[in-house]
């Protein structure tokens, strides 16, 4: 028995030597942090433009990061991402990328592979944010970062901002690559355009790009967002403009009828008001005619491009499959012929800030 | 001193050992439904565990007479396939750690690392006493109920309730397929824990073993509907370790990052215990026979599912589980369901030619 107590002591004392950490580690300082990535497509390759952030200097930068791009190419993306390492001479860290910008032409060619690519790649989160942009990747990462010196980290920041005015989409990779797979729903992804800021250009998240497929269809300007987003069942924020005023969305509620061959669209909304912007029963009628003409036009320009980016058909596939089942092969074709009606019923609050 | 095991901590420790083989690699072919397939497990769990239960304590009866010693050494002679099952099982949980841990954490780590951790922590739990694994279990039980119920909290306003419908959308095929993996590889495989350690439990213990077996299935039913309202269907399919990668996407606050280690570390946790607990039918064998001889078994035994692991690690471990459940189902629920008939009709009939009046 001594002997094997010993045996099994030994062989305890054999396995400390497996802790004290990982056989390969990497060192901070050999590392080359990424925030942020873009894609662009250029004749048959994929050109590649890496943010990568290094150490503030001590002098003069105040502490703040600095950060530069990377350009590479190749003809398949991991490829242009080992073409990438060749130019920066470190190893790239991924495991802090918040955005993927993927260029109006890439995303025309469709953005499949990018996402099947972050997916299966362990070093990648699956919360970062694709966000597609209304020319190249390229010139949306060298516009002007207004806050940080980090225009990946503040693409981030406008996105979660836009999450309370509802002029963008906010969707996290892992769900865009659901409503590409899942059947009765297309996905949708937030559009970056460049705007001049005094002189300089600078980076803007606004209205959302269509996806059929995983081809960028179509695009919606930041009204048609606000209203793409209700339908998709939340009501949590945004405006609307009636005449001079503006009324702020408080919550509200979105109730989807999906059949076959009709939709039917209850929104109930509630919104606050200044005094005088709001005339009793008049506003609030007005707001709904408003309100309806506007979903329903968005209604229309789905159907003509041939996109349930609502999820029309993914409402009538839980509540009634077997009638999904008839229509599912075809059901592209179907959303454009389907009829849809918007009933709207908003209620204006009016919030007083003095007493006159 | 004794072995003495409670009827509560049987159950601690099947609870541990049904989730070291599902709460991450989940049910694959079942599809937007496997979360039906493990309720329907829990159903399936109550008779084969009562059963289980039924047979050791007959067979505790039966071994007294001299039949009865004719039928445990014929038996004997089968004991090298169920040997050969446990170890196999073995190779397969350190088959699917060494997978888990290289594709999240370690991906550059050899895959000799885990083998050997996991071998050596296996060991252990094969040879120490019963009560001193029971023990051992109870703690995992605490920290695996902890982290079930932390997980499924910190996922709660994120979940897509509507996500898990239509049931049956691609029929039942699929879902009865995975069930039937699930009853082999996982409800199957317990026979090895309540046989080995039925000797030392005290009391009534058959209703604390399907209560533990019907807790586990509730867990992984209840977790398994959270991975699919959490990253949704058809994704969740595309992921090797679904529990984990759908924990990736919880977001609490920005301090409490990282919760996928919540499911990790119950994983972590549970499947030495399920590969160990397996290897002590085997140990406590050569025990009887020889004095010490548990040690030289379980050494045998983890050698051996160490050299599978490093052999089969191009092969899928999911698949060799599909092709293994119809060797497991006989091995594990037919046979021991016909012992456990032959023993209860023998109790039957003698209990008649007792209560039966004398022939005059």
């Amino acid at each position: 028995m001594g002997r094997i107590k010993a045996a099994v002591l030994l062989l305890l004392a054999a396995a400390l030597t497996l802790t004290p950490g990982c056989a390969d580690l990497n060192e901070s300082d050999k590392l080359t942090i990424v925030p942020g990535l873009g894609f662009d497509r250029e004749g048959g390759e994929y050109a590649l433009i890496t943010e990568i952030v290094s150490e503030p200097e001590a002098e003069g930068s105040a502490g703040k990061p600095q950060s530069s791009l990377i350009d590479s190419r190749g003809r398949t993306i991991t490829e242009a991402i080992n073409n990438n390492i060749l130019l920066s001479g470190n190893i790239l860290y991924y495991a802090h990328v918040q955005v993927i910008v993927i260029g109006r032409e890439a995303a025309e060619r469709g953005i499949w592979e990018y996402i099947d690519y972050v997916n299966g790649q362990n070093s990648f989160r699956l919360m970062l944010r694709p966000i597609v942009a209304d020319g190249s990747a390229a010139e949306l990462m060298q516009a002007k970062a207004l806050k940080t010196d980090v225009s990946s980290f503040e693409l981030r920041e406008i996105l979660a901002s836009n999450e309370r005015i509802y002029r963008a989409p906010d969707i996290p990779i892992y769900r865009l690559a659901n409503d590409i797979l899942e059947e009765g729903i297309e996905g949708i992804l937030p559009l970056a355009h460049i705007e001049d800021n005094q002189g300089e250009p600078t980076s803007k998240i606004a209205g959302t790009a269509l996806f059929v497929g995983d081809r960028l269809a179509g695009t919606l300007d930041e009204t048609e967002t606000q209203y793409l987003l209700w339908l998709r069942g939340k009501v949590e924020g945004g405006t609307v403009t009636l005449g001079k005023d503006v009324f702020e969305v408080i919550e509200g509620k979105t109730s989807l009828e999906c059949g076959r061959n009709t939709v039917k669209i209850k929104l109930s909304v509630r919104m606050s008001a200044e005094e005088g912007s709001f005339d009793g029963e008049r506003t609030e009628r007005e707001l709904k005619e408003l309100i309806e003409s506007d979903i329903a036009g968005l209604v229309k320009k789905l159907q003509t491009l041939g996109c349930d980016a609502a999820g029309f058909g993914r409402r009538l596939k839980r509540a009634n499959a077997g009638e999904w089942r008839e229509v599912a092969e075809n059901w592209r074709e179907q959303f454009g012929r389907l009829e849809v009606t918007v009933a709207a019923e908003p209620s204006v609050t009016v919030f007083k800030r003095t007493n006159r | 001193m004794k072995e003495q095991i409670t009827g509560k901590q049987l159950a601690y420790l099947l609870l541990v050992f049904l989730m070291g083989g599902g709460a991450t690699v989940g049910l694959r072919n079942a599809d937007r439904d496997s979360w039906i397939a493990y309720a329907l497990l829990m159903l399936l769990s109550a008779p084969v565990l009562y059963m289980y239960h039924r047979l050791a304590v007959l067979r505790a009866e039966y071994a007294a007479d001299a039949r009865g010693k004719t039928f445990e050494r014929l038996s004997a002679a089968a004991a090298g396939v169920y040997g050969l099952a446990a170890v196999g099982m073995n190779a397969l949980m350190l088959d699917f750690f060494c997978d888990f841990l290289s594709s999240t954490a370690l991906t550059h780590t050899s895959r000799l690392m885990p083998v050997v951790f996991m071998s050596v922590t296996v060991f252990i739990l094969a040879v120490c006493r019963s009560d001193a694994a029971a023990r051992i279990c109870t703690v995992i039980f605490v920290l695996t109920l902890l982290f079930a119920v932390l997980a499924l909290a910190a996922a709660l306003p994120q979940l897509d309730f509507g996500a898990v419908l239509p049931v049956f959308e691609n029929g039942v095929a699929g879902m009865t397929d995975a069930l039937f993996t699930a009853a082999a590889m996982q409800l199957g495989f317990a026979f090895f824990p309540v046989t080995a350690l039925a000797p030392a439990l005290k009391g009534k213990w058959g209703g604390y073993a399907v209560c533990g077996g019907a807790a586990a299935c509730l867990i992984m039913t209840v977790h398994s509907a959270r991975d699919i309202m959490l990253l949704g269907y058809p994704l969740i399919s595309l992921y090797r370790f679904p529990a984990y990668t759908a924990m990736e996407v919880v977001h609490v606050s920005e301090l409490t990052q990282r919760l996928e280690m919540l499911t990790a570390i119950v994983y972590v946790m549970c499947q030495p215990v399920k590969a160990a607990l397996c290897l002590r039918l085997l140990t406590n064998a050569a025990e009887k026979r020889r004095q010490g001889g548990r040690y030289a078994a379980a050494a045998a035994a983890v050698a051996l599912a160490a050299g599978i692991t490093m052999l089969i690690k191009n092969v899928d471990g999911y698949r060799i589980m599909r092709a293994a459940r119809m060797p497991a189902i006989i091995l594990l629920i037919a046979l021991p369901a016909a012992y456990w008939a032959a023993l209860e009709l023998r109790r039957l009939l003698r209990k008649n030619k007792k209560t039966s009046p004398p022939f005059e």
